[in-house]
């Protein structure tokens, strides 16, 4: 009876930490395979002739059909440039040069959305569509209030990520995804 | 003592076995089962155009402005071939295989015409590498080998306006897939 329950004990245990080590890696948190800069993460594997199984297993974590990644760079953000995580009740000022690629999208998305949520209006930008500065860099709130300006609506909950996508960069950057110019992300007002 | 170093040395192995099949096998099932759903909608060897909605539903936050078109492809019926109608704005063609891998990729910059013809093979069939299968052969059709029989091409089209977006669908309606059957 002794020799069962261990069994069963150290089955349980061996299969929690099998999940939670392969979700941690695959979530991109363990930082094998994908590479952070500021507040900003990307995978440069996906990018590459021969696409590692950590990189794919995040690729179709989301439960969609991945980008091309011959032609385009993800890029995710969980925290602000301080590193403290996405809050619904903050809003965010999100700024930088124009990237190196054709063009590029941001997008807000919660990882638990129902599929209304995630097809709610300003919960992305496209590039063609923001208003520049006169340096052509660019500004965008994010926030789950109306703002002025380029405005990214914030999911009303779970656990935020902000997703930029750069279609059609230089090779440059499809050979090394964080050598792009991201932009920042800057904690404004919390309510 | 012996007997609690045995199962934890146990309990590691089946994490790693746990890990493993985690990170090699979930995404898998995840990518048939999602190529199941896209058949339900896109039926198997014909090209669909996906509607606004689906295409944020299937294929991400993107698909508010990039038009999506689908061809699902069996390979034991026969060579799929591809004829695309594309914008003159940007456009990409990406292929996936069952297993979730993007095995071959074409844009507007690459190909630099208005419409594509392409041919996806068996697996069986000889491997041509990479460059080989870039370049237009005479008959102007760009072929590729596919790692498996079940796949899926995704073409997508940019439609940066709100006004854009149904000409650009009807563009893509255009295109076709289809079988060859000798």
């Amino acid at each position: 009876m002794k020799g069962l329950v261990r069994f069963v004990a150290f089955c349980f245990i061996g299969t929690l930490i099998g999940l939670i080590t392969a979700q941690h890696a695959v979530s991109g948190r363990f930082g094998v395979v994908s590479e952070t800069r500021g507040a900003w993460t990307a995978w440069p594997g996906a990018t590459s002739a021969k696409v590692d199984p950590y990189t794919r297993a995040h690729h179709l974590s989301y439960g969609l059909v991945p980008s091309n990644r011959f032609d385009t760079v993800e890029y995710e953000a969980r925290a602000d440039d301080a590193g403290r995580a996405l809050d619904e009740d903050c809003t965010y000022l999100v700024s930088g040069p124009i990237p190196q690629a054709r063009w590029w999208s941001l997008s807000a998305l919660a990882l638990d959305d129902t599929e209304e949520a995630a097809a709610g209006p300003r919960r992305g930008l496209v590039s063609g569509q923001l208003v520049y500065e006169a340096d052509w860099s660019y500004r965008v709130a994010v926030s789950r209030e109306l703002q002025p300006g380029n405005w990214l609506r914030l999911p009303d909950g779970g656990q935020l990520v902000l997703l930029m996508r750069l279609y059609t960069p230089v090779s440059a950057v499809l050979r090394q995804p964080l050598s792009a110019d991201l932009p920042s992300i800057e904690r404004q007002v919390c309510r | 003592m012996k007997g609690l170093l045995f199962w934890t040395v146990c309990a590691l192995l089946l994490a790693g076995v746990v890990h493993l099949g985690y990170v090699l096998i979930v995404p898998q099932f995840e990518m048939r089962a999602k190529i199941d759903e896209l058949r339900q909608l896109a039926g198997n060897g014909a090209l669909t155009v996906l509607s606004r909605e689906d295409s944020v539903r299937l294929m991400g936050p993107d698909g508010r402005w990039l038009v999506h078109a689908l061809c699902l492809y069996d390979l034991a019926d026969g060579p799929m071939t591809i004829n695309a109608a594309v914008p003159n704005s940007y456009w990409s063609m990406a292929i996936y295989s069952a297993a979730g891998e993007t095995f071959y990729s074409l844009n507007d910059r690459q190909a630099g015409v208005e419409r594509v013809d392409l041919m996806i093979r068996q697996p069986s069939e000889p491997v041509l590498d990479e460059e080989e299968e870039l370049v237009l052969p005479n008959d102007d059709v760009f072929t590729v080998r596919a790692p498996d029989p079940l796949g899926v091409v995704v073409m997508r089209a940019l439609a940066g306006e709100p006004a854009e977006y149904e000409r650009t669908s009807e563009i893509l309606a255009r295109s076709s897939c289809r079988t060859r059957t000798n």
